[in-house]
């Protein structure tokens, strides 16, 4: 009770209101542009939240996440080009919607959805994650060393392209974190002398390259065709109760369906809409229409990729694994400001976790008033010269770089994260295993080297402890998969 | 046969894993008697040797793939130009300081992108740079690399 009234205290403060408005107006712009996305939002508010105490920059983070996923269907139901990847699928009927003339309704469906997908998260926040957090105090070095494996090659297993590209980026990532002192000796590793290596290869400035700065090579690659729009009434029409009618099992089966998918590493709000999507076009009452401009496509996307927000900071909280590559920049950003996600975070400091709880709740229904005041506002961002706005970008996600260390190595290593991630976008390799192994690496390193102290360097202790056994033999079966799908298809086709 | 640019990464990639597979039998890391093998690139070794296999892997999935047919265009001048601009951005802020390298890239970037108003451009360079430098510098007190030659940018 007295966290709960402490973690009241944290977000009541005027500081965190702003934060949680400009966060939110802000998320919501960084989503309608299509291409930035979540990541190059939270990337470029770094700088800011570097001036912050803990809580308001928490409150802008968390804002800017749960508004960027919200602003993408904007884009998505105005000009028919998803702002991010989570609202693709919410075209498929927004848009269609909108050339009809009825883009403020599609917009009315979308927002109020996306309030009540985001809110049923925050409660399968609040349920499970000290739960989760409780069981995993039982955890040794052994287990997390098997889930941070698994959630590794999970994230390389959805990742887009071949298996084998998205675990090579992931061991990458493994590898450069590995870069200057080793925990355990103190020796130097491959820094081949330079004293500024020593300090190794910080998270945010290669996210800096790997996201911001690719993006930017990426666009100035392509050339840009100017977007279909519908400019029919571009604003906000509310859907009335009597439309619900009829809906609630989707929006129900929706939230449920984002909520579980957020909970698992690597797979993000893009695939939770889309499944979601599919189960609408297989059970909704209205399943015919879906594709055609039918509202219960946009209620099963917007819910299903907003209820991914809250259950995605399940795993980051509790046991300090991130879900995908917004929540890893964000549990960079929670280590600057000297706050440790995992099990102890609900035993040392659960205002904190309560504060996070209550800033959700205020996120999403803050997102819901900017969404339904200012939708013809944020369409005008479109506007914005993609030059200049990509300058914009490049310029102040540098600043976010440099402004973590102040080492003017990190702006070189955002500069080669940029390269590299350009060739790695250009050639089909997934960029999220990268950042999602920089960040499991050093706690994949240290449960390793402890558990072999923990078995005295037996490999084979390892498989003795049940929850480390039964996370292996998924991670087996996920890498397996492929050589498993064709052995199957084998015998099929020969028994058939 | 066209080798495939996924193959070239995955030849680079391999490449440098292998070269740092031998770094790490450089004298340095000669710790190994005193944390039973387990020094400080036991764990790269074997990131390094899944890396290896990763990269004979996908060159074989690559060579026995069909023919992709058309690629996407890609504006080579164009991403040349961003890169090297960033690059000399990147190199310039520590050496001029962050307001005076910041002014030329915002006006040079945009051009890259097709925008072709100069004057336009130079109040936008001008402005933006400007008010970036404020706002972080002097708001926020993020320290920004300054100029040999001014005290307060």
């Amino acid at each position: 009770m007295e966290a709960l009234t402490l973690g009241l205290e944290h977000v009541g403060s005027w500081q965190v209101g702003v934060a949680v408005i400009l966060g939110t107006v802000f998320g919501v712009a960084i989503g309608v542009l299509p291409g930035l996305g979540s990541v190059v939002g939270v990337t470029i508010a770094l700088p800011f939240t570097l001036t912050l105490g803990q809580i308001p920059a928490l409150a802008v983070l968390l804002a800017i996440y749960c508004g960027s996923v919200y602003g993408g269907s904007i884009s998505a139901i105005v000009i028919n080009t998803p702002g991010t990847p989570q609202a693709a699928a919410t075209a498929l009927d927004g848009f269609p919607m909108a050339r009809r003339g009825e883009a403020d309704r599609a917009l009315g469906w979308a927002t109020t959805a996306s309030l009540i997908g985001g809110l049923f998260s925050v409660a399968v926040l609040i349920l499970a994650a000290p739960q989760l957090a409780a069981f995993s105090l039982n955890f040794t070095s052994i287990e997390y060393f098997a889930l941070g494996l698994f959630a590794l090659i999970c994230i390389a297993q959805v990742s887009r392209g071949a298996m084998s590209k998205g675990l090579l980026s992931g061991a990458l990532g493994l590898f450069v974190a590995t870069v200057g002192v080793d925990p355990v000796t103190g020796n130097m590793r491959f820094t081949f002398g330079s004293f500024e290596m020593s300090a190794g290869i910080s998270l945010i400035p290669a996210v800096v390259g790997l996201f911001a700065l690719s993006e930017m090579f990426v666009r100035a690659s392509e050339a840009h065709l100017p977007p279909e729009t519908a400019a029919h009434r571009i604003g906000f029409r509310m859907p009335r109760l009597a439309e619900w009618r009829g809906r609630l099992g989707t929006l129900f089966k929706s939230c449920l369906i984002g909520s579980f998918v957020g909970t698992l590493p690597g797979t993000g709000a893009a695939t939770s809409a889309f499944i979601s999507y599919s189960e609408a076009k297989r059970s909704s009452p209205n399943r015919d229409k879906l594709g055609t401009g039918e509202p219960d496509g946009i209620v099963a996307a917007e819910s299903a990729n907003n209820a991914v927000t809250g259950s995605a900071l399940v795993p980051t909280l509790a046991l300090g694994i991130p879900g995908d590559p917004v929540t890893a920049v964000m549990l960079g950003t929670l280590v600057v400001q000297g706050i440790t996600p995992g099990p102890t975070l609900f035993t040392d400091q659960l205002d904190l976790v309560y504060a996070i709880f209550l800033i959700m709740i205020a996120v999403n229904v803050v997102m819901f008033a900017v969404g339904a005041l200012g939708a013809h506002a944020f369409t005008r961002a479109l506007r914005v010269p993609e030059g200049l706005l990509m300058t914009g970008v490049v310029i102040i996600a540098l600043i976010g770089a440099y402004g973590v260390r102040g080492n003017k190595l990190d702006l070189v290593i955002a500069l080669a994260g940029g390269v590299v991630g350009f060739v790695m976008r250009k050639t089909g390799f997934p960029i999220a295993p990268m950042v999602i192994g920089m960040v499991l690496s050093p706690m994949i390193e240290n449960s390793l080297r402890q558990g072999l102290m923990i078995t005295r360097g037996s490999f084979l202790a390892f498989f003795e402890r049940p929850i480390a056994l039964s996370l292996f033999l998924i991670t087996a079966a996920l890498i397996l998969w492929p050589l498993i799908r064709w052995g199957w298809r084998a015998w099929r086709a020969r028994s058939a | 046969m066209r080798v495939s640019p996924s193959v070239l990464v995955a030849l680079v990639t391999l490449g440098l894993t292998l070269g740092l597979g031998l770094h790490t039998f450089a004298d340095t890391y000669d710790v190994s008697a005193a944390t039973a093998g387990r020094g400080p690139v036991f764990y790269p070794r074997i990131l390094l040797a899944v890396m290896a296999v990763l990269c004979v892997v996908i060159i074989a999935e690559e060579l026995r793939a069909p023919p992709s047919g058309a690629r996407a265009r890609t504006h080579g001048g164009a991403v040349a130009a961003a890169i090297l601009l960033t690059g000399g951005y990147v190199f310039a802020i520590p050496q001029i300081g962050f307001l005076l390298a910041t002014i030329p890239f915002a006006f040079a970037l945009p051009l890259v992108f097709g925008v072709r108003r100069p004057w336009g451009l130079a109040v936008f360079a001008v402005g933006f740079a400007t008010a970036i430098w404020y706002l972080f510098d002097r708001v926020f007190q993020i320290i920004l690399p300054k100029s040999p030659w001014f005290v307060y940018f």
